[in-house]
Parts: structure tokens; C-alpha cells; sequence
């Protein structure tokens, strides 16, 4: 039998995985990337493209630590633009369509050139652990494999089902048989295995669509780059494409409910939940019956394929119907289907059951990243990924694991909601959830990272310095605009004013034009003095959030022994262990009272205060 | 848990009331079997009628026991009431003789603390408890309830769901703007706004006239119209002097009395000279003050008399809520009848006294009485605390904020940063809203998604 030794294995080379083994191999670990098809690293089985608003903001905190996402989509992007140029700069979110082949291509070049990591098509039949430590897996092939940390990425493909009409069959995706044994040993672990679900749109052939009577939407003329290394895009851009869908479209829908999975009486997913964000086009009609069209982005798959992506449209009909309503929409009346949607229901592992670290609880040494602990999309996966590599290194290298907390970074934020309050539906990410969104901006992703990322060891000392050198000069234009005057008034408060910009700014004060060789200081200074108040405020709250999560929780606190807790309390927070009074403040059901006698338990003059 | 068991009188002192004993602990089924004829086994909201052995009196009295098993009850431990006479003396002994087998009496507040620590109670039905354990009156009381009912926490919580609800509204323009989510209309915003707004103020305003303090009453008129004769009359003893000589009330005088509960606090004002001068005049400066103070005035015009031209310019000096037209002297021979005393002073409500032959004196007790249930009515439920004043002070100023901000035309993440914030303060004053809540009610009001 085939065995190997490895401090690091990396299960799973999707988007989490990919990010995963590199930053593994990066911080000096002998590392394995197991995956089933290697042909296949870090493909978007889904929608082709990277970022948006909340997903566009975690790329570009993965690059300010070290990731490659976003190295990769500037290098094969067909499509770039900045989402919410009508919005303030925290709302700015970089987008971009990506050649889904020439994506793949790249990735799979870095991970086969990188040092320290052996790429190997296998599949996993089971972990091996021993007293509640991983210590390997075994192989499909026989092979074993050893190793202290083992980092599961599997995606959709633990159990995963694809629901096409009422027929369905086991796969993760379309065209791939998923994996059988690992889910089962997971359980057997002891660990809770939930169920999810979600769907892809059909795809069509270009030349069968006609264009001229779609929408056309262009790319940024002037295209910033996801990752701060990239100096400029080159290569040539497409458009995209909007339609609609029309009455004919929703009649033909609703005829057609009784074979969908979703709502026919004997369907299989009657009862599973989908994305609330990402609902399939039968959901969208039975949900809001009074809405007459709903939009269709036709997004193209790359430069050397005719695919063409409905987002917008995803749906698990049966093949006859999808085709009738493909055909009943503007512009595709012709259209050919290279590949129907189909939905995917697959395992996850609830991901209270991981520590922030995303090392799990009940084993030791094994780590979950992207679509297990319940996420859906490259972006999400691809930060757990990093995140995972980079803390699996620690713990063999003996440090602590890097946490980054809800006032630091949108990662923080997804992390924490993961692992304190769970999830029941795939999570995606939106501004909204980051409740210091001011503060976490696109623009500055890499003035609240990079230095961090420089102390792990996956951004190079030019780079540091580069950003040192940016940092400095941000406070030395600052530190000019408070002092200089114009009219005697200081040109911090004339920037200030609504109607004033930069260039406007520039213009009553010549002087200043010199700064303009280094627009990325300029704008970092503009966006600061301009919202000074709001991001003041968010900043004070931003100290007062701290407090909370400064207020450590012993790990082996028994909770039973509070007296005044309630059994349900105590129950969860047994389960959780979480590390901070602020964790433990936002686990759902956790009132106010409960956080109160914890409080007064820890500081010890329990049972005295009346 | 605790693992003590308490024991207190927890029914207020007065008469008319009923007395009410409440036990909590692993102990209180135990320690009532003693005293009861037989063993009451832990049981659930069961009421129990029955006589209960006084010991140290050697005789047995009627009460009522209404018995709650934990964790069914507000502290979530065993829990036994004793309802009887409201006697003090009867209440002290009975709790004597539950303490010298073995409970413990409780401290203020504790059994709101083991309720709040048991998670049955908000923080503000929490502090609310507080405050009826040093409720004054009956009146102070009923408004406690108010919180402890969760009046208080109903009406944030409308608040904050109108609040979540626009924040939601913009959220949702901002996360899917690639979505055709319908625009969103600044005057749509401003309605919803502006009501939280009008509310917040509402429950912020000092609740002191009424509640924390008793019904301020003031009696004013003319010189020798009989206000510190019908004051002493109300106040039921003689504290003002009086005399037949016009302005013998140099000072304002207070006292209160309580009526059913509702405490009063009557001010006899000094009269009112024509000519003003030297001590006297330095009185009267006062008395606008006194008057705006007011919750009730009540105006009083000398029946004998015929109705002075003076006391218009008196009465466009009235500011409170309600004013009463109280003629005196009725028994004397009149100059004035009720009719022609209204037409002349304008003002509705009248009623005619003697304080000589008592007429009509109970019916303006009455009322007062009615009066001061109207002006309570017309009280939303309030904050109690300083810290609920904070809070609420807070949030409006925050919203204010994102009013003005909405009119500038500020990007909408910059006022729901504001709005967000304006949420937490009433999330502290009763229970919170999270992101997550408002992502479930954007995805529900809107057809996002792709």
C-alpha cells in the first residue's frame, strides 16, 4: 500500500482549496492537494464571474494577505467593472466576468509551479483519526496519506444529488460523480450533517442568440485592477447583455410546476432551502406573482467558448420545459441550450461546529473551508480557503491562529457569522451584514491588511514597503490639507463641502497637482476627509464593539456550574465554547440577561450584586 | 440556581389593598406545608383556598395560596403566593414565621433579579419592577405595571420595526442595485421616519407632572375669592390662614393629600393686587411659574361679588391642560349665578362650593379624580429611567440626523450607519434587531436575486 507523509493536506481544489494548498505551501509546509479531476482547479461551476458588492471587498482583503484569487481573475477577466459608482466609496465593489477555461488554466499553472505543493488526482474514501486528532486520509486508490492537518474543501460534493425535473442522480456536479464515503465518516466523527441546496440557469450557444435586441451593458472604460500587485488590464473586453423575461415566460413556468422538484407534490426538494438571494426563476414567479418581468443577464464564458450564461434563470425544470421558456424570451426565441440548470443538494457541516480559526472542535487538526461550512460562491470560498492554509501552517508551526474580527475585515465578519450564529441556507455575503461597512472599503483593503499579511508570511517585504510608503505619504498629504488655507479657510474643510472633489480642490490650489502622480493616496485622503464624520462615528462604535470582544471566555468555562443561567443558555454555550463575551453576546437566543450574569459571574462578585 | 429560598411581603402598604406574600426557592413548598393542614405537593399554577396556622397567634386565618412549580414561574424557581388581608401586622408575622423556619427575607429588588437572571423579564420590565418597588403611590403603580406588562417594550418594539422597516427599504438599494428594486421615494422614508421620531419625543418627555411627582393643582383668582379657604378645605386641615381681608396670603402654599391612590399636591396661590408692592409683589412674581407647573388649575370666582373686569387679565394667564371654574361662597346671597359666571369667564367646566355647608365639595373631589385618570390616559406608557431617557434621547437625535442627512442627499449607507445605531439604543431598551433580521426582511418584500 501507497503511503505518504505531508504536514498539510488540502482535500478539494475548488476556489477554497485552491487558495488553501497555496498559502499552505507558501508558508513553507510540505503540502498535498487531493482532488478527483485536476483538470479542474478552481472552475466556476457556476456564474463566471468575481467579486460584486460584500464578495468584490473580501477579494480584495484575500490579495492584501496573500491570496491569488484576485491575481487570477485581473489576469483573465473579459468584463471589469466597479459596482455602485452612484454609492459613497464604502459601497464601491469591483466585479469582473471571467474567461471561465483561461481561470482554470492559470490556477491550475500556479498550484503545479509552486514549491512545497504536489498536486494528485485521487479521491477521498475516509479520515484517519486517532484520539480525537486527525492524522490522514485514505484513498479511493488505497493510498494513504498522513498528516497532523488535513483541510477539507469539498464543495458540493459531499453527498451531493442533482435534481434535473423529478429525476435526479448523485454528483456534485453536472457531469461529475460526487464522493461517497467521506460524508459518512464525518458522521461517524460525531460531527452534525446538514443538508442544502442550490441551482444553476441554463447555458446557451452565442451565435444563436440575438443580440440586437438585448440591452447591451459595457465595461469600465477605465478598469481597476482586484489585486494591488496588478499595475493594468490589458487584455480585450466583452460586453454583456440584459433581457427579460415576459408573460409568456411565467405561464409556460407555472404550467410547469408540477415537475419541478421544488413544488410538485411528490418533489424532493419540497422541502430543502434554497439561496433567499439566488431563487430559482420558479420561485421568483410563485413568490411575486405580481411582477411582470424579471431581468436576464447574459454574461459570455470566455474568449474560446460560445457559452453563454442566463443568470438570472436558474431552474430545475425538466429539459422540455426550460427549452419552451428559454424560447419564449426576447432575444433567444432561437436560442440553443448547450447545457440545461439543474439544482444541487448536497452536505454541509453546520459551522458552530468550527472554531474561528475554522479548525473544528471535536477533531483536532482538521480544518473546513468554503461550501461545507454552509457558503456559497468562489469569493466566500476562497477566503475560508486562505484563511484555513494559513492557520493549518500556524498550528504546525506552533502560533496562534490569525482571527480577524467584524471591525477589521469583511473575512472577520463571515467568519464570525459562520461560526457563531450558523447558517440554514447557503450564506452569501452583502454590505449589510458588516456593520463597520464605512470603514471596511474596497480602497483600503490594503491599509487594514497588508501589514498582517506581511507578518504571516505570504506578501513580500517590496510590497510592505510599498504600502509603508503609501501609509506615510496618506499622512503627509492629511497633515497639508489641515494646515494649508485658502481664503483662510482650510483646505480639509473645502474638501469637505458636497459639491468639492479632488480635482476640484486642485484647482484652487495648484500646489496640490504634484500629489496627482499618486492617485491611491490622493483618494485615500479624499475619501477619509471627506465622510471624517461618519467614519468618526463608526470608529467610537468600532471601540466599543472591541471591549466586548476583549472580554475573554476560558474555553474550559463550565457553564453549568453559573448558577443563575438558564439550562438552554447553558446548553448553547456549552456547545459553542465561544472565546469572547462579544462572541458569546451574538449567539441567536443569547438575550441581553444571559450576557448580563455572565458579566457578573466573571467578575466575580457573583452572587452578591442585587 | 439560587439556593436559597426568599421570603418578603410583596404587596404594597394601604388600605383597601390586598396582602400579598411571596416565597421563591427550592424551599417554598416545603416551608408552606408546615403551616397548611396538609402537604402541598410542587404543583403548577394552582390556587388553593384554605386557612393557614399562625403560630405565635395560635389560631388559623383564611388566605389564598396560588402556587407555581419552577420553571413555569417569574423567577423561574418554586414559587408560592400568599394572598390576604393587607393587615401590615398580619403580613409581618406570617413572614416571621417562614423565616424562623429556615427562608431567608429577600433584599430589595431580588426577586426581580432572580426573574431577570432566569431570562423572564426584558431589562425594561426589569427596571420597571424596580421602580413599583418604590412606587409611591397608587397611582405611581399602575404606571409601573404599565412596564412590567410590557406596555413599554411593545411600543419600542413598533418602533423599531418601523425603523428596520426603512432601513431595510435602503439595504436593500444598496446590496442588490443591480436588481430592479422599485426607487425608493424620499418623502416615502421621511413618512416613516418622522412618526418614530414624534413617538420617540412623546415617550421622552419628562413624566415627572404626573407620575413620578403627584397632580399638581393650583387654585388661583382674585384677592379674597376663597383660595386658601377651599385650600384648607382639600388639604383637610388648616394650614393656610385665612381671613376676610383681601390678600392675607403673602406665600404660596403646598400640601399634599392622597385620594384613592393618586397622590395630590394642591398650591394656593397669593393673590393678586392690582397695585403690586414691595414682599407681596416678590410673591407674585412667582406665581406664573406656579402656574405653568399646573396640571389642573382651578380658577375661583367669589359668587357675592359681582364678576370683576380684572379677572379677564387673570385668566389669559392660564396654561394648564385642564381648568376647572369654581364659584365660592355659594351659601352667601349670590351675584352670580353659574351661567352668567361661565359666559363671563369663558371657561366650560364649572361647579359651585361652600365651604361652609360643604356643598360641593365632594364633587369636585370627584373631579379631580376623574381629571387626573384623563391626564394619565392621554400618557402613552413612558420611560422610566435616566438610562431609558438616554437611550431614547439618543435614537431621536439619530434620526434627526438621518432626516437632514436624507434631505442633503447622502449616499443611503451613510444613514443607515445612523439608523443602525438609532436601532441599538432601542435594542437596549428592549430587545435587539440584527442584520440578519433585515436581510429577512429584504429578500421577503423584494424579488432580489439572480
Amino acid at each position: 500500500m501507497l503511503q505518504e507523509n505531508y504536514e498539510i493536506i488540502v482535500v478539494g481544489a475548488g476556489h477554497a482549496g485552491a487558495e488553501a494548498a497555496l498559502a499552505s505551501a507558501r508558508l513553507g509546509m510540505k503540502t498535498l492537494l487531493v482532488t478527483m479531476d485536476i483538470d479542474r482547479i478552481a472552475q466556476m461551476s457556476c456564474n463566471p464571474a468575481i467579486g460584486g458588492l460584500g464578495k468584490g471587498h473580501l477579494v480584495r482583503e484575500l490579495d492584501a494577505l496573500g491570496g491569488e484569487m484576485a491575481r487570477a481573475i485581473d489576469a483573465t477577466g473579459i468584463h471589469f467593472k466597479m459596482l455602485g459608482r452612484s454609492r459613497g466609496p464604502a459601497i464601491h465593489g469591483p466585479r469582473a466576468q471571467a474567461d471561465r477555461l483561461a481561470y482554470q488554466t492559470y490556477m491550475k499553472k500556479v498550484v503545479e509551479t509552486t514549491q512545497n505543493l504536489l498536486l494528485r488526482q485521487d479521491r477521498i474514501e475516509g479520515l484517519l483519526v486517532k484520539d480525537d486528532k486527525v492524522v490522514g486520509l485514505r484513498c479511493l486508490s488505497g493510498a494513504e496519506y498522513h498528516a497532523p492537518v488535513v483541510i477539507l474543501t469539498t464543495g458540493t460534493f459531499l453527498n451531493g444529488m442533482i435534481h434535473l425535473g423529478l429525476k435526479n442522480y448523485s454528483g456534485g456536479r453536472a457531469s461529475e460523480p460526487g464522493p461517497g464515503e467521506c460524508s459518512r465518516s464525518l458522521k461517524d466523527l460525531g460531527f452534525v450533517i446538514s443538508r442544502l441546496k442550490t441551482g444553476t440557469p441554463p447555458r446557451i450557444n452565442a451565435q444563436t442568440i440575438d443580440f440586437s435586441v438585448c440591452e447591451a451593458q459595457e465595461p469600465d472604460e477605465v478598469i481597476q485592477p482586484f489585486s494591488y500587485q496588478t499595475k493594468e488590464i490589458t487584455q480585450k473586453q466583452l460586453n454583456c447583455y440584459i433581457t427579460h423575461t415576459n408573460a409568456k415566460t411565467h405561464e409556460i413556468i407555472k404550467a410547469g410546476l408540477d415537475e419541478s422538484p421544488l413544488y410538485s407534490s411528490g418533489g424532493e426538494l419540497r422541502n430543502s432551502i434554497g439561496p433567499r438571494y439566488c431563487p430559482a426563476i420558479e420561485d421568483k414567479i410563485v413568490r411575486f406573482p405580481d411582477k411582470d418581468r424579471h431581468q436576464i443577464f447574459l454574461e459570455p464564458e470566455g474568449w474560446s467558448t460560445q457559452e453563454v450564461y442566463c443568470n438570472g434563470i436558474s431552474s430545475s425544470l425538466p429539459p422540455h420545459i426550460q427549452k419552451a421558456y428559454v424560447h419564449s424570451i426576447r432575444g433567444l426565441e432561437n436560442a440553443d441550450i448547450m447545457r440545461f440548470g439543474y439544482a444541487v443538494e448536497y452536505d454541509f457541516v453546520p459551522p458552530t461546529q468550527v472554531f474561528p480559526s475554522l479548525e473544528t472542535k471535536r477533531v483536532e487538526g482538521l480544518f473546513l473551508a468554503g461550501q461545507i461550512n454552509g457558503t456559497t460562491g468562489y469569493e466566500e470560498a476562497a477566503v475560508q480557503g486562505l484563511m484555513a492554509g494559513i492557520n493549518g501552517a500556524r498550528k504546525i508551526q506552533g502560533k496562534a491562529p490569525i482571527v480577524l474580527t467584524r471591525d477589521q475585515a469583511y473575512i472577520g465578519v463571515l467568519i464570525d457569522d459562520l461560526v457563531t450564529r450558523g447558517t440554514n441556507e447557503p450564506y452569501r455575503m452583502f454590505t449589510s451584514r458588516a456593520e463597520y461597512r464605512l470603514i471596511l472599503r474596497q480602497d483600503n483593503a490594503d491599509i487594514r491588511l497588508m501589514e498582517l499579511g506581511y507578518e504571516i508570511g505570504l506578501i513580500s517585504s517590496d510590497q510592505n514597503n510599498s504600502l509603508l510608503e503609501k501609509k506615510r505619504k496618506v499622512g503627509e498629504l492629511t497633515k497639508l490639507l489641515e494646515k494649508k488655507k485658502h481664503l483662510n479657510t482650510p483646505l480639509v474643510k473645502i474638501l469637505r463641502r458636497p459639491e468639492m472633489d479632488w480635482a476640484g480642490l486642485c484647482e484652487i490650489d495648484p500646489d496640490l497637482k504634484v500629489w496627482n502622480t499618486d492617485p491611491e493616496v490622493t483618494e485615500q485622503v479624499h475619501i477619509e476627509v471627506k465622510y471624517e464624520g461618519y467614519i468618526g462615528r463608526q470608529a467610537a462604535q468600532i471601540e466599543k464593539f472591541k471591549k466586548q470582544e476583549k472580554k475573554l471566555l476560558p474555553l474550559d468555562l463550565d457553564y453549568y456550574k453559573i448558577p443563575s443561567l438558564k439550562r438552554e443558555t447553558q446548553e448553547k454555550l456549552t456547545a459553542h465554547r465561544p472565546l469572547s463575551v462579544g462572541q458569546a453576546s451574538r449567539i441567536p437566543g443569547v438575550t441581553p440577561s444571559d450576557i448580563s450574569v455572565l458579566l457578573i459571574y466573571l467578575s466575580g462578585k457573583y452572587p452578591a450584586i442585587a | 440556581m439560587n439556593d436559597d429560598t426568599i421570603v418578603a411581603i410583596s404587596s404594597a402598604f394601604g388600605s383597601g389593598l390586598k396582602g400579598i406574600i411571596r416565597i421563591s426557592g427550592a424551599q417554598a413548598f416545603p416551608l408552606i406545608s408546615q403551616f397548611w393542614e396538609r402537604e402541598i405537593k410542587p404543583q403548577s399554577y394552582r390556587k388553593l383556598e384554605g386557612k393557614i396556622r399562625l403560630e405565635t397567634w395560635h389560631c388559623q386565618f383564611p388566605v389564598t395560596l396560588f402556587l407555581m412549580k419552577g420553571p413555569h414561574s417569574y423567577t423561574s424557581e418554586d414559587c408560592v403566593e400568599i394572598h390576604t388581608f393587607s393587615s401590615p401586622l398580619l403580613l409581618k408575622t406570617l413572614v416571621q414565621q417562614i423565616v424562623s423556619k429556615g427562608a431567608r427575607p429577600a433584599g430589595p429588588g431580588e426577586y426581580t433579579r432572580r426573574a431577570f437572571e432566569a431570562g423572564r423579564i426584558d431589562l425594561a420590565q426589569a427596571e420597571s419592577v424596580a421602580r413599583l418597588i418604590s412606587a409611591g403611590s397608587e397611582a405611581e403603580r399602575r404606571m409601573a405595571i404599565f412596564g412590567v406588562t410590557g406596555a413599554l417594550s411593545q411600543k419600542i418594539s413598533q418602533l423599531q420595526d418601523n425603523l428596520a422597516y426603512v432601513i431595510a427599504l435602503m439595504e436593500a438599494h444598496i446590496d442588490f442595485l443591480e436588481e430592479e428594486v422599485p426607487a425608493l421615494d424620499l418623502s416615502q422614508v421621511a413618512s416613516r421616519l418622522d412618526p418614530v421620531l414624534e413617538a420617540l419625543r412623546e415617550l421622552d418627555k419628562p413624566s415627572k407632572e404626573i407620575y413620578q411627582e403627584s397632580v399638581q393643582v393650583c387654585l388661583y383668582g382674585l384677592p379674597n375669592s376663597g383660595k386658601s379657604t377651599l385650600f384648607n378645605c382639600l388639604a383637610e386641615e388648616k394650614r393656610a390662614l385665612t381671613s376676610p381681608v383681601s390678600g392675607t396670603t403673602l406665600d404660596w402654599l403646598e400640601h399634599s393629600v392622597c385620594w384613592e391612590g393618586i397622590s395630590f399636591n394642591f398650591i394656593d396661590t397669593p393673590g393678586i393686587d392690582e397695585l403690586p408692592q414691595g414682599l407681596h409683589a416678590r410673591a407674585q412674581e412667582k406665581v406664573p411659574e406656579l402656574l405653568q407647573g399646573a396640571d389642573i388649575t382651578l380658577y375661583l370666582v367669589d359668587l357675592a361679588r359681582p364678576f370683576e373686569e380684572h379677572n379677564h387679565q387673570l385668566i389669559s394667564q392660564l396654561s394648564s391642560p385642564h381648568t376647572l371654574l369654581v364659584g365660592t361662597k355659594s351659601d352667601l346671597e349670590k351675584c352670580l349665578d353659574q351661567e352668567k359666571m361661565k359666559e363671563k369667564s369663558g371657561i366650560e367646566e364649572s361647579l359651585l362650593t361652600s365651604t361652609s355647608t360643604s356643598e360641593g365639595i365632594e364633587k369636585l373631589k370627584k373631579w379631580l379624580l376623574a381629571k387626573a385618570s384623563e391626564v394619565k390616559e392621554n400618557k402613552n406608557p413612558s420611560l422610566l429611567n435616566a438610562r431609558q431617557h438616554h437611550c431614547a434621547q439618543k435614537a431621536s437625535l439619530l434620526i434627526e440626523e438621518s432626516l437632514e442627512g436624507l434631505h442633503m442627499g447622502m449616499s443611503y449607507e451613510f444613514i443607515t450607519s445612523d439608523l443602525r445605531v438609532a436601532l441599538d439604543f432601542l435594542g437596549e431598551i428592549s430587545g435587539k434587531i440584527t442584520s440578519e433580521d433585515i436581510l429577512g426582511r429584504i429578500f421577503s418584500e423584494f424579488c432580489i436575486g439572480k
